[in-house]
């Protein structure tokens, strides 16, 4: 389902690349830390973009979110207590800090922008500008006034 | 005291082969589920990140020494939307722990919060290091 979902469009998120490559260079410089690019969708309906993003056991305050020149930034750090007298025997978590960017198209207002975090999943949501929507036209009756 | 790892990943001779097959049908890899593992000397706590499932969408077994966590990510994508990138996994999973026999499998605990499933299983109580009470000498009271 992961290969076969992923659309060969990509107007909207044009420098998806160019931001995962700013990104493995981030995580090669970042030794002892691990840092990742946390599982995301992105998708299109008629009058929005929603961006999924996995973030399991990370708090709401512990994400950052914004949108800035058009690039649209999901960041912040996942904190794991480990108790006292306790011992990590497995951990196989893939980040404690996360950084991923998205281009976003031209097409978008950015002041409607709505985010929302539920079952350690960050679902942000994108309107479209008006002038881009498809406006309806109300057809009048001529009016009997002469 | 216990430094004897109570629960372990089961080794899986075919583990490769079977990321493929996963992969192929887009079920959920093992590895992608970010296992944790934390021991103290009362009790484990073993954690799996499972983003976008709730209580609800997750199965816990134990058997015969066996941890088993299954479950079902479903698709939150509505039916008209176009998808323009996905590496999210959706689908069913399916992974085992085996755990030691130090562990009771009676006080099995698993609790799902924010997208990550907790398991806490306590040590057998007769195997706990047990904390014996230093008493003062009884002494003869001089009258």
């Amino acid at each position: 389902m992961n290969a076969s979902s992923t659309n060969p469009r990509f107007s909207l998120f044009d420098e998806l690349d160019r931001g995962l490559n700013h990104l493995v260079k981030e995580v090669l410089k970042n030794d002892g830390r691990r840092s990742s690019i946390p599982a995301l969708s992105v998708y299109e309906l008629d009058d929005r973009y929603v961006v999924e993003c996995d973030l399991p056991g990370v708090e709401l305050d512990d994400i950052n979110l914004q949108i800035h020149d058009g690039v649209l930034e999901i960041s912040g750090e996942r904190r794991t207590a480990t108790p006292e007298n306790a011992k990590v025997t497995v951990d196989e978590r893939s980040f404690t800090e996360f950084r991923r960017r998205l281009q976003l198209s031209k097409d978008i207002n950015p002041e409607g922008v709505d985010a929302e975090l539920g079952n350690g999943v960050l679902s942000v949501t994108i309107p479209k500008s008006a002038g881009v929507l498809p406006r309806k036209v109300t057809v009048r009756k001529v009016s009997d006034e002469a | 005291m216990h430094h004897k790892v109570a629960a372990l990943p089961v080794v899986d001779p075919f583990r490769t082969a079977r990321q493929d097959f996963e992969r192929l049908y887009g079920l959920r890899s093992d590895d992608a589920m970010g296992l944790r593992v934390v021991e103290s000397e009362a009790e484990i706590h073993v954690s799996l990140d499972l983003p976008g499932l709730s209580e609800d969408d997750v199965q816990v077994t134990v058997d015969d020494g066996h941890l088993l966590i299954k479950g079902e990510r479903k698709k939150s994508v509505p039916e008209s939307a176009q998808m323009l990138f996905s590496n999210q996994s959706f689908g069913e999973f399916q992974r085992t722990l085996q755990f030691h026999d130090s562990l009771d499998p009676e006080s099995v605990q698993a609790v799902m919060e924010n997208g990550v499933l907790t398991i806490t299983i306590a040590r057998r109580p007769e195997l706990q290091p047990r904390r014996i009470n230093v008493r003062a000498a009884k002494r003869p009271v001089n009258s």
